[in-house]
C-alpha cells in the first residue's frame, strides 16, 4: 500500500469528485456542445441561496484531466484501478467535514492513492504522470529539456489561456442553469484577451511543431484538451483564420484516451459518505 | 555556459526564479534588465524569446524557458542533489510540493496579486488604485488564508516538514502584501501563518534577492 513503489498491483484509486461537477461538467460540455439545454434531465435543480461555486471556475473543466491522464497510461486498467466516488454539488457534499478532510478548499477533484491524497487536478495530473513514468504516452517527455517546455506551456495554460477561458465557461454554465443571464462584458473581456492568446498559439504550432512541447503529445496538451473542446464547438469563430491552431484542437480533442474519459460512468458511482 | 535570466530584480516573478537559484547554490548567472518602463518587453527582440511579453525568461545554454513555475521547476529537477531538496525526497513529497505549488498558482495568488497590483503597481502603469477590487479580493483571500491557517498549524510547511518550492513560491507577492500593500494584517492575525510567514520570508536568500531590487538600491 506505498504509493512510493510503482507497480501494477497498487491499492484501488479513488477518484472523489463532484457528481454535478466533475461527471456533469464532461457531461455538460458534450451537451453544452450541441446546444441543447432543453436536454437538460441531467441538470442539477440550484436552489436560490446555491452556495458560492467556486469549481465551475478554475479548475472544474481539467476535471477530466487526472482520469483522462489514467487513460492515457495505456497499461492502467481504469475501470479495475479507478474507483470513482461522486461529490454532489447539490447535496453540499463538498462542504461535508469527510470530504474537507481530503480537500480543505472543498473544491474537485481529489485523488486518493492509498494512504496518499492529492488535490488540484494539474498536481494529481502531474503525480499520475510521474509515478507511470514508462508506461503508455510519456507525457512528461524523454529529457530534462523536453520537460522544461512541456512544464512551460503547462503553466501557460495555467496563466494565460485559462484565465481568459475560464471566466467565459462559467457564464454559459450559469446561464444555461438559469441562475442568472449571462454578464455579456466578461464575456467579451474573455473574448479579447482570447483572441490575444489564441494568436501566440497559432504563431507557434505554426513553426511546424505537432503538439505544444515538440512532436509528441504532453501534459502540456493535455491541460487545454477540456476548454479546447468546449471552445471549438461554443466559439467556433476563434478557431477561423487560424489553421495550426484548429489541427491541433482537432487531434488533441480526439484522442481515443480522451473519448474514453468522456464516456466514464458517473451515474453509478458511489456517493461519498 | 552560465544561466542568464532575463527580468527584473522588482518583478515577483524574477524574484521567485532568482530565489530559487540562491536555494540550489547557483550563483554563477547573470541579470539581465529587462526594462518594462521602456517597453523593451513588447519589443520584437523580446517577443521572439516571450511571446507574451512577460518577465522572466531563462536562458541555459540551448535551453530557453518561461513561465517562472516552470522556470523554478527545471532548476530544482536540474541541480537535484545540491543546495535545498526544494522538490523533496520522496514520490509523495513531490506529489504534495505539486499539490500546494497549484494551490499558490490557483487560489493564493490571483488575489494576491489583484491586491498588490491595485496598492502597488497600478499607479506605476499610469492607472489608480480600485479599492472595490481590494476589498472583493480580500474577501476571497481571507477565506484561503483560513485553510492555510488550519493546515499550518499540523505543518510547518506547505507540503509537510521540509521547506519547499511551493513555500517558495508564495515569497514574492506575499512580501509585497505584508510590506507594501498595507495587507500585513492579514498574515500576523493567523498565528500559524505568521509563524510560517516568518520563517520563509527570513530565510537568508530571499534577503539576499530583495537585495537586489533595483528600487532599492542605494545609490
Amino acid at each position: 500500500m506505498d504509493p512510493d513503489t510503482n507497480g501494477g498491483d497498487g491499492p484501488r484509486r479513488n477518484l472523489f469528485v463532484k457528481l454535478r461537477a466533475f461527471g456533469r461538467i464532461s457531461s455538460q460540455l458534450r451537451w453544452l456542445n450541441r446546444l441543447d439545454p432543453s436536454n437538460s434531465s441531467l441538470a442539477p435543480q440550484f436552489s436560490e441561496n446555491q452556495h458560492d461555486t467556486p469549481t465551475f471556475s478554475t479548475c472544474s473543466p481539467i476535471c477530466c484531466s487526472p482520469g483522462w491522464c489514467l487513460r492515457d497510461q495505456d497499461p492502467v486498467d481504469v475501470e479495475k484501478e479507478l474507483k470513482l466516488v461522486t461529490v454532489s454539488l447539490k447535496a453540499g457534499h463538498f462542504l461535508l467535514p469527510s470530504y474537507k478532510a481530503k480537500q480543505p478548499f472543498g473544491l474537485i477533484p481529489c485523488l486518493e492513492d492509498g494512504d496518499l491524497i492529492v488535490f488540484e487536478s494539474r498536481a494529481i495530473a502531474r503525480y499520475l504522470a510521474e509515478k507511470y513514468e514508462g508506461q503508455g504516452t510519456p507525457l512528461l517527455g524523454k529529457t530534462l529539456k523536453e520537460r522544461a517546455i512541456i512544464n512551460q506551456w503547462a503553466e501557460s495554460e495555467a496563466q494565460n489561456f485559462q484565465p481568459a477561458i475560464g471566466p467565459m465557461v462559467r457564464e454559459a454554465f450559469v446561464a444555461a442553469f438559469g441562475i442568472r443571464p449571462v454578464d455579456e462584458e466578461v464575456v467579451a473581456a474573455g473574448m479579447k484577451k482570447l483572441d490575444q492568446v489564441l494568436d501566440v498559439y497559432e504563431a507557434h504550432l505554426a513553426k511546424g511543431t505537432k503538439y505544444l512541447a515538440g512532436d509528441d503529445f504532453s501534459l502540456a496538451d493535455l491541460f487545454h484538451t477540456v476548454y479546447m473542446n468546449w471552445m471549438k464547438s461554443a466559439r467556433p469563430e476563434l478557431l477561423e483564420k487560424r489553421p495550426h491552431l484548429s489541427a491541433w484542437i482537432h487531434d488533441i480533442t480526439t484522442r481515443p484516451a480522451f473519448l474514453r474519459c468522456l464516456q466514464l460512468d458517473w451515474e453509478n458511482a458511489s456517493p461519498i459518505q | 555556459m552560465a544561466i542568464i535570466v532575463h527580468g527584473a530584480g522588482f518583478s515577483t516573478c524574477t524574484q521567485r526564479t532568482l530565489t530559487t537559484l540562491a536555494e540550489l547554490n547557483v550563483n554563477d548567472y547573470k541579470l539581465e534588465f529587462v526594462d518594462m518602463m521602456k517597453g523593451v518587453h513588447k519589443s520584437p527582440e523580446f517577443l521572439k524569446k516571450q511571446p507574451f511579453g512577460q518577465i522572466p525568461v531563462l536562458e541555459d545554454g540551448d535551453i530557453q524557458i518561461f513561465e517562472s513555475r516552470a522556470i523554478i521547476r527545471y532548476l530544482a529537477e536540474k541541480f537535484e542533489g545540491q543546495g535545498t531538496p526544494l522538490l523533496g525526497k520522496t514520490v509523495k513529497d513531490k506529489a504534495l510540493v505539486s499539490q500546494w505549488l497549484e494551490v499558490e498558482s490557483q487560489n493564493y495568488n490571483p488575489p494576491t496579486a489583484q491586491i498588490v497590483y491595485q496598492r502597488v503597481f497600478s499607479s506605476m502603469f499610469g492607472s489608480s488604485c480600485n479599492e472595490d477590487v481590494v476589498t472583493e479580493q480580500v474577501a476571497k483571500l481571507e477565506k484561503v488564508l483560513d485553510v492555510y491557517e488550519a493546515h499550518l498549524s499540523n505543518n510547518k510547511y506547505l507540503a509537510g516538514d521540509f521547506f519547499s518550492l511551493a513555500d517558495l513560491s508564495h515569497l514574492p507577492y506575499t512580501y509585497l502584501l505584508v510590506n507594501a500593500a498595507g495587507k500585513s494584517d492579514l498574515i500576523t492575525s493567523r498565528p500559524h501563518v505568521s509563524a510560517w510567514w516568518n520563517d520563509i520570508s527570513s530565510r537568508p536568500t530571499f534577503q539576499k534577492v530583495l537585495g537586489m531590487n533595483e528600487f532599492n538600491k542605494k545609490e
